[in-house]
């Protein structure tokens, strides 16, 4: 029988991918939830200090096109995930022009 | 040869040629050494150049020798922490305010309802000759398991699963922002593998404000009221993540 009963959800910047498949919370059905939350920001320099970016790549791009009209911003792990799937379709050769 | 050269030269512009002459004996290879000793800036080689005894001559050799050393340490020591592109990290506690609301995602936990999906589901497993049932309203433990190669089969043959999952004016009971009421409007969709649709409340959209926690005057405190539809769980289908 079906076990959870409820929603799955996730507090996340307003420019930022949810991963609700990782990262959501459970609230059970029947019950009131609060939930609280406090920011941190950090901030790294460009390159040549790190090797940090803030350019959303195309493969992204389409990716955010799956999300109404958000206006999300680079993610490292959005950018993995997108990069995994990209190659899984389309192999390593046509990934070079993305 | 130049010695020809020079008299050549003085010849078009006569002056004391005896003098270059003269002079020209000096500039061997020690004597330009020693002008270059004598007159450079650094202060330990003339120094050098100028003893005119031994105690004084190895004096300053000692002393320039070791404060070379010195500064050569300094200089490569320099270098050295240049090329390692050290980085500096500063803590910063910086009060922030208005502070923008932070994006709320959720969806319901089943991705499908029953009485959409069903129908469509068992007419793959017949079709597929896995089952042959006409009662569609039921699942069983032994459905369950075609139910990821359902989606898989549906996805791969463009049909849309969308109209089975839970549209949000269907789970909205009652949602205000600071006191303000919202609707369906100020969410925006998105699909989740695991959960189905999926709701996100106020994330930056293109052309779009977003909500800041003194809106209104209030805290920041967004308050949901979500029906869940238990009734149309499908059973023996769990969260597989």
């Amino acid at each position: 029988m079906c076990i959870d009963i409820g929603v799955v959800g996730q507090i996340h910047d307003n420019v930022q991918l949810p991963f609700i498949d990782v990262d959501g919370l459970y609230f059970g059905s029947g019950r009131k939830h609060k939930l609280c939350f406090s920011k941190r920001s950090y901030v790294n320099l460009p390159s040549p200090y790190s090797n940090c970016t803030d350019q959303v790549n195309f493969a992204m791009h389409v990716l955010y096109n799956n999300y109404d009209n958000a206006d999300y911003g680079y993610s490292q792990l959005t950018c993995f995930t997108t990069c995994s799937q990209a190659y899984r379709y389309i192999g390593m050769n046509n990934l070079e022009n993305l | 040869m130049a010695n020809a050269r020079i008299k050549n030269a003085f010849t078009i512009q006569p002056i004391n040629i005896q003098q270059v002459e003269n002079d020209e004996k000096y500039q061997r290879r020690r004597s330009i050494i020693r002008e270059f000793s004598l007159n450079t800036t650094a202060h330990g080689i003339p120094g050098i150049a100028r003893s005119q005894s031994k105690h004084n001559c190895l004096f300053w050799s000692i002393a320039t020798i070791i404060f070379i050393g010195i500064m050569l340490y300094f200089v490569i020591e320099s270098i050295k922490a240049y090329f390692n592109y050290p980085t500096q990290t500063s803590v910063v506690f910086s009060v922030e305010w208005p502070q923008a609301f932070p994006a709320f995602s959720f969806c319901n936990l089943s991705p499908v309802r029953l009485d959409k999906f069903i129908g469509p589901f068992i007419n793959y497993t017949n079709s597929q000759n896995l089952t042959n049932i006409n009662d569609t309203s039921s699942m069983s433990s032994y459905l369950s398991q075609f139910i990821p190669a359902y989606f898989q089969f549906a996805l791969n043959n463009n049909q849309s699963t969308r109209e089975m999952m839970y549209p949000l004016s269907s789970m909205l009971i009652k949602c205000t922002y600071n006191g303000l009421s919202c609707t369906v409007e100020d969410f925006i969709t998105f699909v989740s593998p695991t959960y189905g649709l999926c709701y996100t409340f106020n994330a930056k959209v293109k052309n779009g404000i977003i909500r800041y926690i003194n809106d209104d005057g209030g805290t920041g405190k967004l308050e949901l009221h979500l029906y869940i539809h238990s009734h149309q769980y499908i059973d023996y289908w769990i969260d597989r993540k």
